[in-house]
């Protein structure tokens, strides 16, 4: 009698079961601890990183900070209108008691209109935005607004939680889908402010105008004017990085003190508008 | 705005590998069964000395082999478990059938030489590597042995 | 259910030769383990995760393999070799196969 191979039960070697429940187990019980895992991080990193010292923060930026001996030719021309920035955020500290911290105000050269605060009480702004203001109330706004950030410690908040998401990511994912999609998050939480900073600083700064001004009129300009150039090139970037314009308009005149004479912008920062 | 266009991306190709490659994987399975049946009578086995049925039959190396590929889906889902380990069960499967072909391709050669059994069997698996981005390659999987062909 | 190596047990007669049996697991590292390694992979010495990972599966490869033998009816396995092969990054396959067979003696 010749030998014959057995016939073997399947699934002792392959299991037999259906990979797409065991797929979505993964995938939502994964999902769900990265989600987990970022809320627990997001509210570590916010709760401890404003106790690293302010002078830290001031060294680290002083490495990035434009130096001011290697200026262009058109850091040269608008020297004037950027002294005229400092001296306006000088004036405004007293009203936003930031009188001790030190603020240096950098002019971008760039049609975008933007504006951002960085570690160690670097702000910038951008020659586009300059364009777009009429009186010195909107401008003071957009300072005192970026003053807030840095007098809340929000740069430090949101670097620290951008880096550790970045960094567990990269641990655990070294390239993957996931991986990256993971590092996206960590990049966005790392650039932006979240909409609870942003009110904040509003709330600060309106505060502030009203102070430094006695009114608030004029506050809203500046937005009102993003609002209205919504379809233009430029102002993309700005909605990008600073989102829900309508409800902070609809904030900022739900806060208004009272109404007053606007201010006209210094002489060297209607010189850009030209 | 990217980000939900790769998402789209990905989850396309996660569907297509996933319907395809079942669907491809049944078929496999069906094939394997029925040639399991039709090549039963060549005996396979791991021993190194032919027993006493073989003393006098001429021998011969013979081999199958196959390279089954990855789908998409089997990469996603072992990327997922190698963060809480376990089972690769879709591994397994894919494993189990490239085994069992390169097992019946072995046996068609034999059967083409007019061999009645196979001795001395053995496997080599090895990973043949796909592109260089994402590890979606192919397995390669080696089944040799010596066919007992009577005179 | 006997395991053994080699062709002939010593003491024991092999009435019937089954078939060839074979057993295998594909098992994942999970992130624990790799983070250790990682360390590891600085200061030296055994990586203890690993190892123990890969006794477990082979230990699953040859239950798998006397799972199918005794399906079969068969009471020892012959002539058992080991393959392991790396399948994917972070995950490899162990394979045990042999020649299911009845003794008695």
């Amino acid at each position: 009698m010749h030998k014959q191979n057995p016939k073997f039960p399947e699934g002792i070697n392959a299991s037999q079961e259906q990979p797409l429940k065991e797929f979505f187990l993964l995938v939502f019980g994964i999902v769900f601890a990265i989600i987990l895992f970022v809320a627990c991080v997001s509210y570590f990193a916010q709760a401890l990183s404003p106790y690293i010292p302010f002078a830290w923060e001031k060294s680290w930026a002083s490495a990035v900070v434009p130096n001011k001996d290697h200026a262009t030719q058109d850091d040269l021309n608008n020297q004037d209108a950027q002294h005229a920035l400092q001296d306006l955020l000088l004036k405004l500290s007293p009203a936003q008691n930031t009188d001790d911290i030190s603020f240096d105000v950098h002019l971008i050269h760039d049609a975008k209109p933007n504006a951002f605060a960085t570690l160690g009480g670097q702000i910038f702004v951008t020659t586009g935005l300059i364009q777009h203001i009429e009186s010195e109330n909107g401008l003071a706004m957009v300072l005192a607004h970026e003053m807030a950030h840095v007098q809340h410690r929000h740069p430090i908040q949101s670097l620290s939680r951008g880096l550790i998401i970045q960094l567990v990511g990269m641990m655990l994912f070294s390239d993957s889908t996931a991986g990256s999609l993971l590092n996206q998050a960590g990049i966005i939480t790392l650039l932006s402010f979240n909409r609870d900073m942003e009110r904040e600083a509003d709330t600060t700064a309106l505060r502030t105008i009203g102070e430094f001004y006695g009114h608030t009129q004029g506050a809203d300009e500046f937005f009102n004017a993003m609002l209205a150039k919504h379809d233009d090139e430029l102002s993309v970037e700005f909605f990008n990085t600073h989102p829900k314009t309508q409800a902070r308009i609809h904030d900022i005149q739900s806060m208004q003190a009272g109404l007053g004479k606007l201010t006209p912008l210094d002489p060297a920062l209607l010189e850009l508008q030209k | 705005m990217e980000g939900f266009i790769q998402l789209g991306i990905f989850i396309c190709l996660l569907l297509t590998g996933y319907i395809f490659g079942r669907r491809a994987e049944k078929k496999h399975y069906q094939s394997i069964i029925e040639r399991e049946d039709q090549f039963r009578h060549i005996f396979v086995s791991t021993e190194r000395l032919p027993s006493a049925d073989f003393v006098r039959h001429d021998t011969q190396l013979v081999s199958g082999s196959v390279v089954i590929s990855v789908d998409y889906f089997k990469v996603i889902i072992a990327g997922l478990k190698t963060l809480v380990g376990g089972h690769l069960t879709a591994y397994e499967s894919l494993l189990d059938r490239a085994r069992r072909e390169a097992l019946l391709r072995m046996q068609q050669q034999a059967n083409d030489i007019g061999a009645q059994a196979i001795i001395n069997t053995k496997f080599e698996t090895s990973r043949i590597s796909g592109n260089a981005n994402k590890s979606v390659g192919s397995i390669e999987v080696l089944a040799y042995g010596t066919g007992m062909i009577a005179k | 259910m006997l395991i053994s190596n080699i062709e002939i047990i010593p003491g024991k007669r092999v009435s019937n030769h089954l078939g060839l049996v074979q057993g295998s697991t594909v098992r994942a590292k999970h992130a624990g383990r790799d983070i250790m390694a990682g360390f590891k992979n600085i200061v030296g010495g055994e990586l203890k995760g690993y190892t123990e990972l890969l006794q477990e599966s082979r230990q699953e490869a040859v239950d798998r393999m006397c799972e199918q033998a005794k399906a079969i009816g068969a009471n020892a396995v012959i002539n058992v070799r080991f393959s392991t092969s790396s399948i994917t990054a972070g995950a490899s396959e162990i394979l045990a196969y042999g020649t299911a067979v009845i003794i008695e003696g």
